[in-house]
């Protein structure tokens, strides 16, 4: 079995058919406006109709799924090589489900209307609520299914707190927009809304950035990576952080959206020769494409009500995040 | 460059896993650290490595205390092979090894041409050139240890410590690697392996050091230290030594 690295040309690959994939998102949708329109605005020569359509609906919520989906997987990934798991991902182990349980609460009692920041705010400190959990627990837990469960739990937690919340909602309209982002969703975003996020997004990226050789010393274990020269301790608060801020802004704007943490790594990993560090890039390039795909199909299926993203990105990912779990299973039994 | 401890302790929760210790590997000389089970062997490693904090006692690394260096100055000091060895993602052999220069900074991808002739000379003097581009998943327990072997040489560190590297090999392998041990020794480095095969080690090491319930029995040479009266009393079993080997006959 030898093993392949194609990071570079998987990295350009994936750029081209992101750059496509964002372009359809600005071209297609449910206003039927002919192409040469919709060209003309995106390049910046259209009618005001066009460029409305294009520039403040399409494409804010094309960049959108764009970049939850790279913050989702880029967390994921890292989490992963933290975690020394497959299965570890901001999903699975409750850091979206704290994280939208946290949004939920400033919107639940108006705390949103205070300051834009507010809720990326809120969202990055129930993040970081969980992914600190986590980390402490992670070291005491040598088993994979371990770490798994206090996930389980976590997120667990979130749903019943989040839960007794709707059941408390005041008005359908609170319910409606707590459901929003339970179900995870990219529609009506603004740049604005983006802006409020980058920050946390692009300061979540350096954190993950500067981890990342770490986590390849980290492929022989924590003791073995300590005594290669690793501050382990020092590795685990750089991914905690990172990933923490760039789950909660990914929260804080589309909601909770699972699974492409665990799917983006896992089909990239063996195209890069299964190493943590270059694992990273192309994993979020991947995970950015997989939502635009992902929101392009919940925007084109004919429902009469309008699908979610995170509703159609869990039910492709949950089956694989099986896949992958029984398939983990029959590799650990060969060992 | 020596390793070193000093009067050092470690009690846990009452328990005594290390009792007023030392010891000291000099360069040149492959020593062994031998002991039954739960005779605190691993825990004296880890308290060379400042992997494990001392109750009491000090450990150095070439006069320096272990516990003041930053993990990138140890591992620059000591490279280190321990017990746990299982790669959590299926890298190819060539970077496996290739992270023992970690601590020099270049095992971002892209190696140093030093760091990638410490790697190459490695894999060559672990015959695993042939192996370099295949995955650690589909090695044997031979090869594997060969793999952890040439990381832990790549290094280049003054000193090795290396926490049962025969652990579920075969003889014909663990002579291999207590050979490869023996010849880093010869070039100078100050090498401490802990091996529970006391014929191997009496055969190869140059000193042994012998730890019973965490506390030290002897360090002295393999026929000294392993002599009949210690090894009836430590280890419960009869040995005896003829032309420079030794043989155990059961237990007493």
């Amino acid at each position: 079995m030898k093993v392949h690295n194609h990071a570079s040309t998987l990295i350009v690959t994936l750029i081209a058919f992101s750059a496509l994939a964002l372009a359809a998102s600005c071209l297609i949708g449910a206003t039927p406006l002919p192409m040469e329109r919709l060209i003309a605005a995106l390049i910046g020569a259209g009618d005001p109709q066009a460029e409305l359509i294009v520039w403040e609906i399409r494409l804010p919520r094309a960049f959108a799924a764009f970049l939850v989906g790279m913050a989702l997987a880029g967390s994921g990934a890292a989490l992963q090589g933290l975690l020394r798991n497959p299965l570890a991902e901001p999903g699975v182990l409750g850091v979206s489900a704290m994280s939208s349980l946290f949004a939920t609460i400033t919107i639940y009692w108006g705390m949103v209307q205070l300051s834009p920041w507010m809720l990326p705010l809120a969202s990055i400190a129930g993040a970081l609520l969980a992914t600190g959990l986590l980390a402490l627990v992670a070291p005491r837990v040598q088993s994979v299914v371990t770490l798994v469960l206090v996930g389980v739990g976590i997120s667990s937690l979130a749903g019943a707190f989040m839960s007794l919340l709707i059941n408390l909602a005041p008005n359908p309209f609170t319910l409606s927009d707590m459901m929003n982002w339970m179900m995870g969703s990219v529609a009506n975003r603004s740049l604005e809304d983006l802006a409020w996020a980058a920050p946390f997004w692009f300061l979540g990226v350096v954190m993950i950035w500067i981890s990342a050789p770490g986590l390849r010393a980290l492929t022989f274990g924590e003791e073995a990576a300590s005594a290669l020269g690793l501050d382990v301790g020092r590795s685990r608060i750089w991914v905690v952080l990172g990933t923490g801020l760039l789950t909660g802004a990914a929260v804080s704007v589309a909601g909770a959206v699972g699974f492409v943490g665990i799917i983006a790594p896992h089909l990239v990993r063996p195209l890069v020769g299964h190493d943590p560090a270059r694992t990273l890039v192309p994993a979020a390039l991947l995970g950015g494409l997989v939502l635009v795909v992902a929101d392009l199909v919940a925007r084109l299926v004919p429902t009469g009500q309008e699908l979610k993203l995170g509703v159609v990105a869990a039910l492709i990912g949950a089956p694989i995040f099986i896949w992958i779990a029984v398939r983990r299973r029959t590799l650990e039994a060969d060992q | 460059m020596s390793l070193m401890l000093q009067g050092a302790s470690v009690f846990i929760q009452g328990a005594h896993l290390l009792e007023k210790v030392s010891f000291e590997v000099r360069p040149g000389k492959l020593v062994g650290l031998l002991g039954p089970n739960g005779a605190g062997k691993t825990t004296a490693v880890r308290a060379l490595l400042g992997l494990q904090a001392l109750s009491e006692g000090n450990a150095y690394l070439h006069d320096k205390p272990a516990h003041s260096l930053t993990a990138k100055q140890r591992a620059l000091q000591v490279s280190y092979l321990p017990q746990m060895r299982k790669l959590a993602w299926p890298i190819s052999v060539k970077e496996a090894v290739a992270l023992g220069r970690f601590a020099y900074g270049g095992a971002m991808g892209r190696l140093s041409p030093a760091d990638a002739l410490a790697v190459e000379d490695a894999l060559g003097r672990c015959s695993l050139k042939g192996l370099a581009d295949r995955s650690v998943a589909s090695l044997s327990g031979g090869e594997l240890a060969r793999v952890h072997l040439a990381r832990a040489l790549a290094s280049q560190a003054p000193a090795l410590i290396a926490d049962e590297p025969t652990a579920a090999l075969d003889p014909g392998h663990s002579l291999d690697v207590l050979a490869a041990l023996q010849s880093q020794a010869r070039a100078g480095q100050a090498v401490l392996v802990v091996v529970h095969d006391l014929a191997l080690a009496a055969r190869f090491c140059d000193e042994i050091i012998l730890l019973n319930q965490g506390r030290l029995v002897i360090q002295d040479r393999p026929e000294d230290a392993l002599s009949a009266a210690s090894l009836a009393d430590v280890y419960g079993v009869k040995g005896t030594w003829s032309r420079g080997q030794l043989y155990l006959s059961g237990r007493i």
